[in-house]
């Protein structure tokens, strides 16, 4: 067996699911169960939300260690699926290390879905978020002009802040700043209904249940990273939201005087 | 109840894309989200209260994913996630800022507190449900 080969294979599962906002014992369990077909003596893997370190030693070799800092995180579930399944197979035996190995190369390539696909999910789910919430038609309709908007912020300014704590507090900014003025046209509209659903698309979900799973299983230096992620997202929300609307009630006064 | 039901099974479908769940288990991350909802409202008409309600869907919610991911053999997140999205207590976190905006303190520190025992009910009912299916692997 090429045991550098198995090691940098064990590497490789851990960080795209590291990467892709697997919980960390989720991470941890993959690499030590890709490690222990070796049947070496000492395996040891350390992961954290930022960086993951492993060892692979036994008396018949030269001790593997390394680290990899995990620096840009996106949240893709459809990855860590994919290595899972590669792992298991490893474990079964059933494919080789170098098949493996080709494998989660090209998982990272894989796109599950184009841009525009994402776009329209984002606007129907601001749609039917409005809905769950209770609103009517004329809601529902605000509410996909608040998506078109969470689009059109994402396609222009993403890349160009970079911080997505102030992407997101654009973001919501924009949805009060809509959903205020088309309410003051429409007397049947909600303005509270509109603005949990729309904002719902920016909602740290995968942060949020992560801290939760990692605290509980005694990563707690994870859960915290997670927790602060997840806060720190839902201050942008609120700022933009806050912003937006102390901005909306200011000219409303400005106009009327 | 029932248009809700169905918005939020379109709602969680749809925001299950933006997790890139695959194509093939959209339809459940939908599920899960729906059944999440219905029980929420089905709990708020008995008692009216938030955090029970929060705390009954969590826990039907962690249930179903935990059980799905046994049957296709997938990460227990896929289903869990988009499951307890509706759950999220953003309808507070909005209370809390418009309060503080208008200068209600008294409000603002209501939502405040309501949000945070919402949140520790979704955090109650994962770490229970959690908890019994590791130690039924252990036992096994």
């Amino acid at each position: 067996m090429d045991k550098m080969l198995l090691y940098k294979t064990a590497m490789l599962a851990g960080e795209i699911m590291a990467q892709s906002g697997a919980e960390t014992f989720r991470v941890e369990d993959t690499m030590i169960r890709i490690l222990r077909t070796s049947h070496f003596q000492t395996i040891e893997v350390h992961a954290t939300t930022t960086g993951i370190m492993a060892t692979l030693a036994d008396p018949t070799i030269e001790p593997i260690t390394g680290v990899k800092r995990i620096s840009n995180r996106s949240n893709n579930l459809s990855r860590i699926n994919e290595v899972n399944q590669i792992s298991r197979n490893i474990c079964e035996n059933s494919i080789d290390l170098n098949t493996a190995y080709d494998k989660l190369s090209a998982v990272r390539n894989v796109t599950t879905y184009s841009g525009l696909t994402v776009d329209l999910a984002t606007i129907i789910s601001t749609i039917g978020f409005v809905g769950l919430f209770g609103g009517n038609i004329i809601d529902c309709m605000i509410a996909a002009l608040n998506g078109l908007f969470i689009v059109i912020i994402s396609r222009l300014l993403a890349k160009r802040l970079g911080s997505a704590f102030m992407v997101d507090a654009a973001k919501s900014l924009v949805i009060a700043i809509i959903t205020m003025l088309s309410v003051s046209y429409f007397s049947q509209a909600h303005s509270e209904i509109i603005i949990i659903g729309s904002i719902m698309p920016l909602v740290p979900g995968i942060p949020i249940t992560n801290a939760i799973r990692d605290t509980l299983q005694g990563d707690y230096t994870s859960g915290m990273a997670r927790a602060t992620e997840a806060f720190v997202v839902s201050l942008g929300i609120a700022v933009g939201v806050g912003f937006g609307m102390g901005l909306y009630n200011f000219i409303e006064r400005m106009v009327n005087v | 109840m029932i248009i809700q039901g169905i918005s939020a099974f379109f709602a969680t479908a749809a925001f299950s894309i933006l997790f890139y769940i695959p194509k093939k288990y959209i339809i459940h991350a939908g599920f899960t989200g729906s059944i999440g909802w219905f029980i929420y409202l089905l709990f708020m008409r008995i008692s009216d209260d938030k955090v029970i309600a929060n705390f009954a869907a969590t826990l039907l919610v962690t249930l179903t994913a935990h059980i799905m991911a046994r049957k296709l053999k997938t990460p227990v997140t896929m289903f869990l996630i988009p499951g307890i999205i509706p759950l999220v207590p953003g309808a507070g976190m909005y209370q809390i800022v418009l309060n503080m905006i208008n200068n209600t303190l008294d409000e603002a520190s209501y939502y405040f507190f309501e949000t945070i025992k919402m949140a520790g009910a979704i955090a109650l009912g994962i770490f229970i449900i959690d908890t019994l299916f590791r130690s039924r692997q252990r036992l096994k």
